[in-house]
């Protein structure tokens, strides 16, 4: 089966302010494989995530060169339209950040911006998306209560569902398990393998255990460049960088 | 090269959206005219001042201010007047505010910090000119019968009448410091074997001294500022008092000669301008207040953050614990002169005496019984605090009650005010505040929402914000005098309801536009992103997630805004009142107000039935009042609870 | 734990229980195979010694990969601490298996100088411990394990028996001589299956309960219970 790829950066630098954070990035993305970003902290793994779905726009004195095409068209082209890319690849924070209304209303919010304001409609989106992201058995009796008052896991896997309600073909993940407990982390790990079926799924993690375990490919970055990516298997048991070999057997990050 | 159009695909991520950009320009012009107004305060106040009748420094430190007999213009007995007035009002006003404040945040069980931390909140919004009725009526007398003094209109009345007022500014900013501090402090110090009293003197009053200090200057702020209250009970003789210590003789301060000589001014000679020289003054004064504040409020928040850079201290460690022991013995001794001189030198020295004695002992007493005493204080301190304002609370209850009817409701004040009602200054006043409100809500929450929201922050919100603290403690004479030269004379509306709504709405904009900036920044920037992240345009995520967890904040900021205009008398002075107005059918004419219709009445229409109407109308203002701000203070609570980040 | 864990484990032991199937599938062909002298089936065991050795390869790399990504706890690690220790006896099983065929291929068409029945009697008992011990490792039940110490016994008693008989027809005829080696061989490597039987015993029971025994039927054997205190009691 011929890998399609989704994803390809082309000598992405990216600036916050004076100091240069990403170093002529060039990576592709494959389609239906769950790729994840590796590597100690500061490395850029998280700038370069928010790169994707062109999130870094909204923090001051940010500047970007270079291309990330998605299917091809550029996403940071001047006609770009950074609100419709991000209909298209979805991301879930490294905190939980559900906002202050019920289940439902976090979940339909997607669909609402999107001028859906059908309630047939919107009643089988969040049950849809709130299967998928396995939570429904726990929340479908309280579906109008308010999403601040779940565990911090549950909080986790709304905002999972909320953003597959819009139907995205890519979803990013900063370090979507680094605030929860390991029981809510293994839920969240199991429910990435479901997702590789339909969606593509990038992740950065802090955790190697938890990049082996989940992903098809890994990228090993350090200090905002990009040292090596290839299959997981390759780079966890026979990395070909000295330094990719140095994070991984722990000498060091 | 980037690549252009490729068909289908490409297309949906063209940018199509007119609708966000044009709901941004609104939002820009609403900045816009917020700024303007703050702006164009400052400037125009600058501009009327030219040609200064005098040069700078005869301005400054001329010692007669007599400038329609002697064209003299030094307005330095007018600032020997209004230092003398605030450091008598902090004498009073300091100790009793901090011990009320510690009471409220360190002492006080959840019950009773839930009754008295409230009940303190709302009488700061007393309006200035029921105080100086009080004062007028029972203050004066009290002082010239007690002390046997020809007339009660003096310094002392005036510092006493102030003091209380700036109780329960100081006492809320201060335990809003005092609460600040960590929990963690506090535990370290009694995990070691302190004392609560050992932990609140040791560990969290210098932790919360910038807050408190930033509380004091807050309140010597609000003192400078004062104008009716002063104009009531003063005297308003513009002399230096002989020798400088006599309490007992008339004063006269740089607002109430603002308040006494505007409405009477020949427009563009020399007396206007001088007029508009103390305006500046004021300003700068205020200023320099305001700015210290702020700067002493941005340490705490840099302290307990434990952010920003590690800069080295201006000045050594040693120097600066000197500069404090320094200060706080001035602060020590100038308190001590002030209770010398108010309560004479028995009580004084049997003070000084306690103080010492407990000094003296306090390593031989024990921890407890240093605590109890430090308690019983401050537990003093809080009890003479509620009596105050409970005194004056009751006398306006009480003396008002009996002339409130349905017919002082309904009808037109005749005779002077001395028979009828009040209808006319009640509708008056919702007149103006609608007027002012229907202003400024939207300008100020548009601004805010722009400077938050659309822009990055930088030198320009950081200049806009600046010129909104200034004009947030400008003094409301100041606002009336812009009025009167810009509205009614420069624009030739002449004295209309119009002039007045405009000149109330520019007093209350900085105010609803920090409250609201308040409100936003509270909520978090991960939720914003939350929005972004599934495809919410700018205003989408405004509209749906900024807006509705921050609304009590601002519906409370503007409740207050509300409150605050109905009682003001200064800026609708020369605006837009008249007391003989009826029910305006115009935009353009004359109206009567609550504030200005006691204000009248109290000071220039003599006979009991004029004071049983003053009364009245001191009560339905105070309910006014009082009344708003309760509401907004319930709305903060209730959301205070529900909301949890 | 994640579910993958759980179901990469199940596959685990499946791996291993196939594996099992294939050691003991050997052994009993390829002791068929010296007993009706059969060529072929002796060169179907022989061609199976590559698929032994893939699969020890493949288990052992599945379970490094399980402890290197899941760091499993308790239970989990005694499966697959068994399964890995599992996997080394079960090959050496297999190859006990090869290297019997092989003797078939050395014997071929040799007149037997007896008709083999302790042999076959032997490789009965053996493959039954393992069927034993499989049933108890997919199972989880120890009290499977029972009677091994005497089936132990038996086949140490038969493999003197047999060395005895060849021992006197070797004497008897210098012709038997290769053939009496032979057996000997044979009867000592199904002994060690037997012995490698035991072992996987230990270990099965190990993972079900996490102490130590010891299933040992020499002269020397002590008691179970002492085994177990001395084992508890530790250096």
């Amino acid at each position: 089966m011929a890998e399609k790829e989704i994803i390809k950066t082309v000598d992405v630098n990216l600036w916050y302010g004076e100091k240069q954070a990403l170093f002529n990035v060039n990576m592709s993305v494959l389609a239906h494989k769950i790729t994840a970003l590796i590597g100690p902290s500061g490395c850029g793994k998280s700038t370069l995530i928010r790169c994707f779905n062109r999130m870094n726009d909204v923090i001051d004195r940010c500047k970007i060169t270079g291309s990330v095409f998605f299917d091809g068209n550029d996403i940071y082209h001047p006609d770009a339209d950074a609100v419709e890319i991000r209909k298209k690849i979805g991301m879930v924070f490294q905190k939980p950040n559900p906002f202050p209304k019920s289940i439902y209303e976090n979940i339909a919010y997607g669909p609402r911006v999107q001028g859906n304001n059908n309630k047939k409609e919107l009643d089988i989106i969040v049950e849809k998306s709130l299967r998928i992201a396995a939570l429904w058995e726990e929340v479908s009796d309280r579906l109008h209560e308010s999403a601040i008052g779940l565990s911090g896991g549950q909080q986790q896997r709304l905002c999972i569902a909320r953003s597959l309600a819009i139907e995205p073909e890519i979803i990013l993940m900063d370090e979507p398990c680094s605030s929860l407990d390991p029981i809510a982390t293994a839920k969240i790990e199991d429910l990435m393998t479901t997702l590789k079926k339909k969606y593509t799924v990038i992740i950065v993690t802090h955790n190697m255990q938890q990049a082996a375990r989940v992903s098809d490919y890994t990228a090993y970055m350090y200090l905002g460049k990009l040292i090596e990516f290839g299959k997981t298997e390759q780079i966890f048991e026979d990395p070909r960088e000295e330094l990719t070999d140095k994070y991984i057997t722990g000498r060091f990050g | 090269m980037r690549t252009g159009s490729q068909g289908g695909r490409w297309f949906s991520f063209l940018k199509k959206n007119y609708r966000e950009k044009s709901i941004k320009t609104i939002f820009f012009i609403a900045a816009l005219f917020g700024v303007i107004t703050i702006f164009s305060i400052l400037i125009f106040l600058l501009k009327e001042t030219y040609p200064l009748p005098t040069d700078i420094w005869s301005f400054l430190s001329g010692t007669t201010w007599s400038p329609t007999e002697q064209l003299k213009f030094g307005t330095y007995p007018l600032i020997v007047g209004t230092l003398l007035v605030t450091f008598g009002a902090m004498a009073l006003a300091i100790p009793l505010s901090l011990g009320g404040a510690l009471f409220i945040s360190e002492i006080a069980t959840h019950k009773l910090r839930s009754i008295i931390k409230p009940a303190i909140e709302l009488l700061a919004g007393i309006p200035s000119v029921v105080y100086g009725f009080f004062g007028l009526i029972i203050l004066t007398i009290w002082i010239k019968d007690f002390f046997g003094v020809p007339t009660g209109e003096t310094w002392l009345a005036g510092s006493i009448i102030l003091g209380i007022m700036a109780i329960p500014t100081i006492t809320t900013v201060a335990e809003d410091a005092i609460k600040a501090v960590p929990r963690e402090y506090k535990e370290g110090s009694l995990a070691m074997g302190a004392t609560k009293w050992q932990t609140i003197s040791k560990v969290v009053i210098p932790s919360a001294l910038s807050g408190i200090t930033a509380a004091i200057i807050l309140g010597i702020g609000r003192a400078v500022g004062e104008t009716m209250a002063i104009l009531m009970v003063c005297g308003n003789a513009a002399i230096i008092p002989t020798p400088l210590w006599n309490t007992f003789s008339p004063i006269r301060t740089l607002t109430s000669t603002l308040g006494i000589e505007t409405a009477e001014v020949p427009v563009g000679g020399p007396h206007y301008h001088g007029l508009f020289g103390v305006a500046v003054l004021l300003l700068v004064i205020t200023l320099i207040i305001n700015l210290s504040a702020v700067y002493l409020l941005g340490v705490i928040q840099k302290k307990h953050q434990a952010i920003g850079k590690k800069k080295k201290p201006l000045l050594p460690m040693k120097v600066v614990d000197y500069i404090k022991k320094m200060f706080t013995s001035i602060l020590l001794i100038i308190l001590l002169f002030m209770l010398y001189l108010t309560t004479g030198i028995f009580i004084t020295g049997i003070l000084v005496f306690l103080g010492l004695l407990v000094w003296y002992w306090r390593k031989k007493l024990s921890k407890r019984t240093l605590q109890r005493i430090a308690f019983s204080t401050i537990g003093g301190s809080i009890i003479i605090i509620i009596m105050l304002l409970g005194i004056i609370l009751g006398y306006i209850i009480f003396n008002g009650m009996g002339a409130l009817s349905w017919e002082f409701f309904t009808e037109a004040p005749r005779n002077l005010g001395r028979a009828g009602g009040i209808s006319t200054a009640l509708i008056g006043t919702l007149y103006l505040v609608a007027g002012a409100i229907a202003i400024a809500l939207p300008i100020g929450v548009g601004a805010s929402i722009y400077l938050t929201e659309y822009t990055k922050e930088g030198m320009m919100t950081k200049i806009i914000r600046t010129g909104a603290d200034l004009l947030n403690g400008t003094p409301s004479i100041v606002f009336g005098l812009f009025g009167f030269a810009f509205f009614v004379l420069y624009l030739k509306l002449g004295f209309s309801l119009l002039a007045g709504q405009i000149t109330l709405a520019f007093m209350i904009i900085p105010t609803i536009l920090r409250t609201t900036e308040e409100a936003l920044r509270c909520v978090p920037q991960s939720i914003r992103e939350g929005s972004y992240a599934v495809g919410a345009t700018r205003w989408q995520t405004i509209r749906r997630v900024v807006l509705p967890p921050a609304a009590p904040g601002i519906i409370t900021g503007a409740i207050l805004g509300i409150g605050r205009a109905s009682g003001e008398t200064a800026p609708i002075m020369f605006t837009a009142v008249a007391f003989s107005a009826i029910v305006p059918s115009s935009f353009f004419e004359p109206v009567n107000a609550l504030p200005y219709h006691l204000f009248t009445i109290a000071t220039s229409i003599p006979g009991s039935a004029a004071r049983a109407a003053a009364g009245g109308t001191a009560l339905v203002l105070l309910l006014l009042v009082i009344g708003f701000y309760s509401i907004a203070i319930l709305i903060r609570n209730h959301y205070q609870k529900t909301m949890k980040w | 734990m994640v579910q993958k864990f759980h179901d990469e484990l199940h596959e685990l032991k499946n791996d291993i229980l196939t594996m099992g199937q294939l050691a003991r599938e050997m052994l009993q062909k390829a002791t068929d195979s010296l007993k009706n002298d059969d060529a072929e089936l002796a060169a179907y065991v022989q061609s199976k010694k590559g698929l032994i050795a893939t699969m020890d390869r493949d288990i052992e790399a599945k379970a490094l990969r399980l402890i290197a990504l899941y760091q499993p706890m308790a239970k989990d690690m005694r499966t697959i601490a068994c399964c890995l220790k599992m996997n080394t006896y079960l090959t050496r099983i297999g190859r006990y298996g090869k290297d019997i065929a092989k003797v078939t291929d050395e014997l071929h068409n040799v007149p037997r100088m007896k008709k083999l029945v302790s042999i076959p009697h032997m490789a009965e008992i053996v493959c039954g411990m393992i069927d034993d011990v499989f049933n108890a490792f997919a199972k989880e039940d120890i009290s499977l394990l029972q009677n091994l110490e005497e089936r132990e016994s038996i086949v140490d008693e038969l493999r003197y028996s047999i060395f005895r008989e060849c021992l006197t027809y070797m004497l008897e005829d210098n012709k038997n001589i290769t053939q009496g080696a032979h057996y000997m061989m044979v009867s000592r490597y199904l002994e060690r299956c037997g012995d490698h039987a035991c072992k996987i015993a230990e270990k099965i029971y190990y993972m079900v309960t996490g102490d130590h025994i010891e299933i040992d039927s020499s002269e020397k054997k002590l008691s179970r219970t002492n085994l177990n205190r001395q084992t508890k009691q530790g250096p």
